[in-house]
């Protein structure tokens, strides 16, 4: 039996999947989503705050990924 | 016709609905104990689906989420991490329980935890965490309950008789059904909770402020903090939303009721489905409840009770029709929440219990009926729970929610094979010092340095579990090679077919637990 690690993925597209969600959860988490906030969070985006559309549009991105990965059988 | 007698119609007619489909999942059922626990392991995408989102989304994210983006602001909208988070880890661990589940017959989460590293004292602790963790959410569901048929009635039907009725008929219908009928009013559930939460805040908006652009101008102009992080009260600081991502991700899906969901499904590419599409609905369930929240702070800015927003505005300004759907939707998702975790807890009381302890040669028609019994303890435990208040039971509830994370060292490591190999004895240490830290970081001292007590209690049992683990005995080579073998066939290997092909050529995969499969 092989004793490899099966916390890393063993295909091109699993570690696409991997680093893809993990860059765009980053993007949601301390420190960036603070900065975004504090930058830009009094700008307005389709008529609603733009904190509220950034986080949005990231987490349908991280949706995105999983039925990418889910397409590509990983 | 009175308003309060449309409302209160509505959440009864949204009840026979339930008894029905209870009755037809009764006469559906075989005396069988994987049909009973487990819906036979046939749960297809839609189903499934349904179920479990409707079992993720409680009377919290009715009436709770409301109350957050009402007090805290749009840091609430961070839940989409979490629901995200969920349906990644689904992808991912999901389907590896799965395949375990499958492979080796578990029908718990001890099952499983117990078959790999070796040790009755895993099973007990496991089947203790997942009970004890869990049912006190029986009593808030029922409180959710009673609160809104008091609502509806307009408080004609009080908050006890009310949440009696309610328990009687969730406990009813899954005694009656088992898992199947969870499932099958899971799904009128699931899908009635969402068109009602999303009807009542466009009605509202539009009522209100002209619509939800509007709305979000209003907010912008006169509670300008609401938009902001930490919120106006400071409360979403990096610390929390680190935290609240993990705590109600990882420890909502090591919850026993969301777990023993995985085992039923159909096939690996179910649970793949699942994983990939159930953020969608999670997350977006979070849109109309920011509308709820950030207007009600406009239009009722001095609300004692922040949860209670939405119903408020509903009886204020709604149509009964339109209040009669909502509150009939916030039922569902109550109930839905609550039959599950009736239902998990009955499963792991009859398996890991009865089954393993006190009667382990009995007919499945035999532990049909026990866990009946069982269902009902609960239901009596459950209802005087809500309607008398304990002083310990506010410490119990504010570690409940991250209680069951304490398992996640121990389940990695039975489904993520790796050099480094944890032990019994890590994982119970593990699990130990991890409550022990959760119990001074949530309650001795809140989320002390701003840090959710989730983080600091999982990060003290991956330390202790990894060093422990590194000078005890491991699980057997025979054992290891069993199960991170059939992890390694599944995930690298041959896959569904060759799990097929393994299940044909064995006959006993779990040496000395009852087979569950036995039909009368």
């Amino acid at each position: 039996m092989s004793t490899r690690s099966h916390y890393l993925p063993r295909s091109r597209n699993g570690w696409v999947a991997l680093v893809a969600f993990l860059g765009l959860m980053a993007l949601v988490q301390p420190p960036i989503v603070f900065w975004v906030d504090s930058h830009l969070g009094s700008r307005w985006l389709l008529g609603l705050p733009f904190l509220y559309v950034y986080l949005g549009a990231v987490y349908f991105a991280l949706i995105g990924v999983l039925l990418w990965a889910l397409r590509r059988s990983v | 016709m009175e308003s309060w007698v449309v409302a209160t119609g509505s959440v009864f007619l949204y009840i026979l609905v339930t008894i029905v489909l209870g009755a037809v999942a009764n006469r559906r059922m075989s005396v069988d104990l994987e049909d009973f626990l487990l819906y036979g392991r046939k749960a297809g995408f839609v189903v499934l689906y349904l179920t479990v989102v409707a079992t993720y989304h409680s009377a919290f994210a009715f009436l709770g989420s409301g109350g957050f983006f009402y007090r805290h602001g749009i840091g609430f909208w961070e839940a989409g991490t979490w629901t995200v988070l969920t349906g990644a880890i689904t992808y991912t661990l999901g389907v590896r329980i799965w395949a375990l589940g499958k492979r080796f017959s578990y029908i718990t989460p001890a099952d499983m935890l117990a078959d790999f590293y070796e040790s009755e004292a895993v099973r007990v602790v496991v089947a203790l965490v997942s009970v004890l963790f869990t049912i006190l959410y029986i009593q808030v569901q029922a409180q959710g309950l009673g609160y809104i048929i008091s609502v509806a009635s307009g408080d004609r039907i009080s908050f006890e008789v009310g949440t009696l009725v309610l328990m009687i008929v969730a406990g009813g219908y899954l005694m009656a059904g088992g898992l199947r009928a969870v499932y099958w009013t899971d799904v009128i559930q699931g899908v009635w909770m969402y068109v009602a939460v999303w009807a009542g805040a466009l009605v509202l908006s539009h009522r209100l402020f002209g619509g939800p652009l509007a709305l979000w101008r209003r907010v912008a102009a006169e509670r300008p903090d609401l938009l902001s992080l930490p919120g106006p009260e400071g409360f979403f600081t990096p610390g929390m939303w680190i935290g609240m991502s993990v705590a109600l991700s990882f420890g909502i899906v090591l919850q026993p009721h969301i777990m023993i969901r995985y085992y039923t499904a159909v096939s690996g590419r179910t649970i793949k489905w699942l994983g990939a599409t159930t953020p969608i609905f999670l997350m977006t369930l979070y849109i109309p409840a920011a509308l709820v929240g950030l207007g009600g702070a406009i239009i009722l800015p001095d609300l004692a009770i922040p949860d209670q927003i939405f119903p408020e505005l509903l009886v204020r300004y709604a149509p009964a029709w339109l209040t009669g759907l909502i509150l009939a939707g916030a039922t569902a998702a109550a109930m839905s929440t609550l039959d599950s975790i009736l239902h998990a807890n009955m499963t792991v009381l009859t398996r890991d219990v009865y089954q393993r302890y006190i009667a382990p040669d009995e007919q499945p028609r035999h532990y049909v009926w026990v866990g009946r019994a069982i269902v009902l303890g609960l239901l009596i435990i459950g209802y005087i729970l809500s309607v008398r208040t304990f002083a310990f039971l506010v410490t119990l509830v504010t570690l409940s929610g991250a209680g069951a994370l304490q398992l996640l060292p121990g389940t990695l490591g039975v489904c993520y094979p790796t050099r480094r190999v944890f032990t019994k004895s890590g994982m119970l240490a593990g699990v130990g010092v991890g409550l022990a830290v959760l119990y001074v970081t949530l309650v001795i001292a809140p989320h002390a340095l701003g840090i959710h007590g989730a983080i600091w209690s999982l990060t003290a049992n991956f330390a202790t579990c990894i060093s422990v683990s590194a000078f005890t005995k491991a699980p057997s080579r025979d054992t290891l090679l069993r199960i991170h073998g059939a992890i390694e066939d599944y995930v690298y290997g041959s896959g569904e077919a060759g799990l097929e092909e393994a299940l044909r050529s064995t006959l006993d995969p779990i040496p000395k637990v009852p087979h569950a499969t036995d039909s009368a």
